[in-house]
């Protein structure tokens, strides 16, 4: 799927005016990235289309929705767990995507007591756990 | 009597005035021109659910069960087209399932009517009764497929359109996933992606083939090397939400190939 092409268009769709369409290119992406041996589909997108793949994981990290949260630090630990070299230097060397995730790690210490999880809503508690094995992967904590 | 049963206001009296069982009666006549007024007024009261209550209760449902087989089109139309809107309700489709077992076989031999419309009501009707498990294994079981098939390669709008919403509701059950697939469903259900001319038809389409890659690796396979993903990726930017929604939710589950764990869809 990787070599017909689908990350150019699923990029620009986790950028789309409909919640659900975001919700599932990112989810598509994130099935994409996991346990595949060539990790260059992916390092080709990086800054495009449309904000490429940095512009994407970085709004999700950003955003407040805890589910598009957890679906952009899955991806990034699929990437990392994928061990290739280019495409972890450019997570590394990104101003905004460390950031990002460090400022996941503190959400359960900003917000101790979070209510109780409605349906479909990613656990903060996971979430801060894969932030933190981002950092960890990348020896940045 | 048909055209004084049209009426909306009419309708509910009729149901409270007893009218209703000897109207169901009526439909048993030997008289053809009788049979199809009495179906036809039949029909006109199943339109609300209250009174596709009341006609029910009023024994109804045998008597159109029984003239399915009638060799008039007209009265095979109007009893069609009666039991797929009492099918809409569960507790509905739970009688028939209970006292009913030649319904889906003779629905299925309606889909070979000489008449489209017929074709087009008996393939809407199983597609109500496919909003039960019970029944979406029966329409395979009873070799419904075969007609299927042929009302979905059809050119005529509305015979497409009922047959992708049916096979959308049996491809539901996962047991049905690879018989649908051994049918030889995928080319015409990836050709209809492209269908601009109507919406639903993409839908049903799109998530007739999310359904099928749900449960095998072996189904995923089948649908990525007959083209699905090719297809979505050309015509993805361009459909409207509703269809672009269900396009990116069937790569993801197509994405999930081989893999033990992924992100689930919207």
């Amino acid at each position: 799927m990787l070599q017909l092409g689908a990350l150019y268009v699923l990029i620009p769709l986790t950028d789309s005016q409909s919640v659900e369409v975001q919700g599932n290119s990112a989810a598509a992406i994130g099935n994409l990235s996991s346990k595949i041996q060539n990790y260059q589909p992916f390092i080709d997108v990086w800054n495009d289309p449309q904000g490429g793949l940095h512009g994407y994981l970085s709004r999700f990290l950003d955003s407040h929705d805890t589910t598009f949260q957890h679906i952009a630090i899955w991806t990034i630990v699929q990437f990392l767990e994928g061990d290739d070299e280019d495409l972890m230097d450019l997570i590394k060397n990104s101003n905004d995507l460390i950031p990002a995730v460090a400022r996941l790690t503190q959400t359960l210490d900003a917000n101790p007591s979070h209510k109780e999880l409605e349906d479909g809503q990613a656990d903060e508690s996971e979430i801060v756990g894969l932030a933190r094995r981002v950092l960890s992967m990348l020896e940045m904590e | 009597m048909r055209s004084f049963v049209a009426i909306d206001e009419n309708k509910t009296k009729i149901a409270k005035s007893g009218a209703l069982v000897p109207l169901t009666r009526l439909a048993r006549s030997k008289d053809m021109r009788v049979q199809r007024n009495a179906t036809g007024a039949l029909l006109n009261m199943t339109h609300s659910d209250e009174n596709r209550q009341q006609l029910v209760n009023a024994g109804a449902i045998p008597v159109l069960v029984s003239l399915l087989s009638s060799p008039d089109t007209d009265v095979q139309y109007y009893c069609t087209t009666a039991l797929s809107n009492i099918a809409v309700d569960s507790a509905n489709r739970k009688k028939l399932a209970q006292t009913e077992p030649k319904l889906v076989n003779a629905l299925i031999g309606l889909m070979d009517s000489t008449s489209l419309k017929v074709q087009c009501q008996a393939a809407l009707a199983l597609r109500n009764l496919a909003s039960d498990e019970r029944y979406q294994l029966e329409i395979v079981r009873s070799r419904g497929l075969t007609p299927l098939l042929r009302l979905l390669q059809s050119t005529f709008l509305p015979l497409i359109l009922s047959s992708v919403a049916c096979i959308r509701n049996i491809s539901i059950h996962p047991l049905n996933e690879s018989p649908i697939i051994d049918a030889g469903f995928l080319d015409r259900l990836i050709e209809l992606l492209a269908y601009e001319e109507n919406e639903e038809i993409q839908c049903h389409a799109i998530s007739t083939l999310r359904n099928l890659a749900a449960s095998s690796e072996r189904n995923k396979r089948a649908i990525v090397e007959a083209g699905a993903v090719e297809r979505v990726c050309s015509l993805v930017l361009h459909v409207p939400l509703s269809v672009q929604s269900e396009m990116t939710a069937c790569v993801a589950v197509l994405a999930l190939s081989g893999k033990t764990t992924g992100v689930n869809v919207l």
